[in-house]
């Protein structure tokens, strides 16, 4: 027989009740980011803006090709 | 902004310099930077510098000295913001009623040991209402999600003052 915690790890989720819970973890998650030093905040923004600076030329090549593609399907 | 963890208190403390020399009258950091004194983190481009500019001998403000004082002390102007130690800054002119009254009321604050002043979340609140852009909506909501300890009854009085609780209640119907 299944125990307690083993029947509750397997009751099924409905994914509306699932995204709920996603929502609610990222919104306790934000809450916390808010409450951080400001000196802290800095790094972050810092962080991001150096992910930033790594992704800027796969983006602007996805951006390139795209309106390439566009332009090809416009011709034809 | 790679390196505004580091750099932001260092601009503070020339910012403070230029206050103290007259360069510029009071100021408030507002904008992406100020609403980060209470909100999460989040990429911005510039650090928004709201001031008082001294006025030219036809009563219109005059950027100049700013402009000056920042070359003499070694940054570069980027169009109209200044590059200090890799950060673009933005020197606002206080150009309405609200913003005079925000750097006015701003609190006082410090970012390692560096006293600075920030715009207070009320005020912020009410000069994005009054930009009205998507991304302004977006910080109100984070403002309102993000537990920060507003003072509603204060909030409501700036927006009425100023013409924008039309506005701001057309956007938040159940404030």
């Amino acid at each position: 027989m299944d125990s307690g915690k083993n029947s509750k790890r397997n009751s099924p989720i409905s994914k509306g009740d699932l995204l709920q819970e996603i929502f609610e973890q990222k919104r306790r998650w934000r809450i916390r980011m808010a409450r951080l030093p400001v000196a802290k905040k800095m790094k972050i923004v810092g962080e991001l803006a150096e992910l930033g600076e790594v992704f800027k030329p796969i983006r602007d090549k996805m951006i390139r090709r795209l309106r390439e593609n566009l332009r090809k399907h416009a011709e034809n | 902004m790679k390196n505004i963890f580091e750099k932001l208190g260092l601009i503070l403390s020339v910012i403070n310099d230029m206050k103290r020399e007259g360069i510029i009258g009071e100021y408030a950091i507002g904008g992406s930077i100020g609403a980060m004194f209470y909100i999460e983190p989040f990429y911005t481009k510039d650090v928004d510098i709201f001031t008082h500019y001294k006025q030219g001998p036809d009563g219109l403000i005059d950027p100049a000295p700013v402009y000056r004082y920042l070359r003499l002390r070694g940054y570069k102007m980027q169009g109209w913001r200044a590059l200090m130690e890799d950060v673009l800054v933005d020197f606002i002119p206080a150009g309405t009623e609200l913003v005079e009254e925000a750097i006015e009321n701003a609190l006082e604050d410090k970012y390692n040991d560096v006293p600075c002043r920030v715009i207070s979340p009320e005020y912020l609140i009410a000069m994005s209402v009054e930009c009205g852009r998507r991304m302004d909506w977006a910080r109100i909501e984070k403002f309102f999600n993000q537990q920060i300890p507003i003072q509603v009854k204060r909030l409501k009085e700036v927006l009425v003052r100023h013409g924008l609780w039309k506005k701001f209640k057309a956007e938040f119907p159940d404030f």
